[in-house]
């Protein structure tokens, strides 16, 4: 294992893991505990459209899939809060769209689309310098975000009609926080793929949730748990040669219950 | 010319073509501790909406202070129904009530302002030995008062109340009505809520609110009033009420 750490690829991926990490645990912590969890699958799914739209034009589809991820968010956020159709309906006329876009466009793309696989479940191992950038620059947007709105979106968090009863501008403030979900899922595309982003936006903010006492301590302890599960994941992928993404998430779910038991348990001692 | 805290002219409103509300008018003046008591589907809590600009009515014009209710928002603190937030959302209630800050043209901006105003918020409701508790570990009668806390917290000219003892047992509705009482020298105070019993002892003056409202500018709620209201004629039993109204209860 450990000359495994002198490639390339393997610092790439651990690189990636922590970058990864630190958007999906603030990220999900509002996912949490607003429960817009199936907003944020319906994202991540019609990001797949940007994946196919990235093949078709022969570009890096990271590129391809922040864009329309973020306009996938928006366009889900504003029919939802402007119309009367129910909410889930809406996501889920999304999610469906995204996906059947992506698929056209891939069709449309001539020859073999390579790594196609590795999108929609992801493959750290391969992640490049370049797209370690990227994953920077959006780690930098969300985390000033966060930390220049994080009391605007605590209150739109914990009741959105009072929010808006004290004049804050709910409808932007909910828009801007679905597009940091959007761009969380760009970077955790890369990791965990399109099927799997869910579970890591919502795994360690939800054990960090159920010991924490505040919306900042949650932010401090689910990139940690994050962390833990991409890197322990990453590892045991690597020594047992299975899927990276699949283990990530089986470690991640193993912890989410192993937490609900002890809570269990301590609430019985105490 | 005097800019009272609530000025409402011929107000109609209408959900999916339905009349809800129908040619409301109303002045609360300053100081006043209004209630407005009606049946459920009356229209009280969309009233309340429009006040804070949350509805636009169809017909009619509202003024907060002298302004339209959209701009008059940090002039207003708001206590809504319970039910929207999570109860195990977790929060201090120092961090609740710090909500109430947010919102711009709320006086005494700043981290010292923030600080100052949340303490005697909390403080007015006798809640700041509970400020680093979590909103989940209260009663719902403490919660209740973090919740008027985080409304005293803008400093607020008005107060707008929606059910606050709904879901409260009786011996926490008396404690939030002497609560408002004291609270009541400072500010104006217009609640919304069905529970006619209590309230006449503390108000000033009470509307009934049945798509129309019902108003006499003084807390007699005449049997014309109520049963005009509710459709048939109400028993009420109330303490402080200068007419009872015993009208014979006829099945037809």
């Amino acid at each position: 294992m450990i000359e495994a750490l002198q490639y390339e690829f393997m610092q790439n991926a651990l690189l990636a893991a922590l970058l990864a990490s630190t958007a999906c645990g603030i990220v999900g912590t509002y996912v949490v505990v607003k429960r817009i969890v199936f907003i944020a699958g319906g994202i991540s799914h019609a990001a797949f459209g940007g994946i196919g739209l990235g093949y078709w034009l022969g570009i890096n589809p990271l590129w391809a899939v922040t864009p329309f991820s973020l306009a996938a968010a928006l366009a889900i956020g504003l029919i939802s809060q402007t119309s009367k159709t129910a909410e889930d309906t809406t996501i889920g006329v999304f999610w469906s769209l995204g996906m059947a876009l992506g698929i056209i466009f891939i069709g449309l793309t001539p020859g073999y689309a390579p790594d196609l696989f590795s999108y929609l479940f992801g493959n750290i191992l391969t992640v490049s310098t370049s797209d370690l950038y990227i994953l920077l620059a959006l780690d930098v947007v969300i985390i000033g975000t966060v930390c220049l709105l994080r009391r605007e979106f605590q209150a739109i968090a914990f009741d959105e009609e009072y929010a808006a009863a004290s004049g804050l501008p709910v409808t932007a403030l909910y828009l801007i926080l679905l597009a940091l979900i959007a761009l969380t899922v760009v970077i955790l595309i890369r990791i965990v793929g399109i099927i799997l982003v869910i579970a890591l936006l919502t795994v360690p903010a939800a054990i960090s949730r159920q010991w924490a006492t505040s919306l900042s301590k949650m932010m401090w302890i689910s990139p940690l748990w994050a962390a833990f599960f991409t890197c322990s994941g990453l590892v045991l992928s690597y020594l047992l040669d299975i899927a990276s993404g699949a283990t990530i998430i089986l470690i991640a779910g193993f912890f989410y219950f192993l937490s609900l038991l002890l809570k269990k348990v301590n609430r019985r001692i105490v | 010319m005097i800019q009272h805290p609530i000025e409402i002219n011929d107000v109609s409103f209408s959900y999916n073509g339905t009349d809800v509300l129908r040619g409301v008018n109303l002045t609360v003046r300053s100081g006043e501790f209004l209630a407005i008591i009606g049946p459920n589907g009356g229209g009280k809590t969309t009233l309340l909406k429009i006040i804070l600009g949350l509805l636009k009515p169809s017909r009619g014009e509202v003024k907060i202070l002298g302004k339209p209710p959209a701009s008059a928002r940090h002039l207003i603190g708001y206590v809504p129904q319970h039910s929207a937030y999570d109860r195990q959302f977790p929060i201090t209630v120092w961090n609740t009530v710090l909500m109430g800050r947010l919102g711009s043209g709320k006086p005494d901006i700043g981290d010292s302002g923030d600080e100052e105003s949340v303490a005697s918020a909390l403080r007015a409701v006798d809640m700041l030995s509970f400020r680093a508790r979590q909103i989940g570990q209260l009663s719902e009668g403490q919660r209740q008062r973090v919740f008027v806390a985080r409304a005293l917290a803008s400093k607020p000219r008005l107060l707008l109340m929606d059910e606050p003892t709904a879901s409260v047992d009786i011996v926490m509705q008396a404690g939030i009505y002497e609560l408002l009482k004291e609270i009541k020298k400072e500010l104006t105070i217009v609640l919304v809520t069905h529970d006619i019993g209590v309230i006449a002892s503390y108000v000033d003056k009470i509307a009934c609110l049945s798509g129309e409202i019902f108003y006499h500018d003084s807390k007699e709620i005449t049997p014309e009033s109520v049963e005009k209201m509710y459709g048939c004629p109400v028993e009420l039993i109330a303490h402080g009420v200068p007419h009872r109204v015993m009208g014979e209860h006829r099945h037809d």
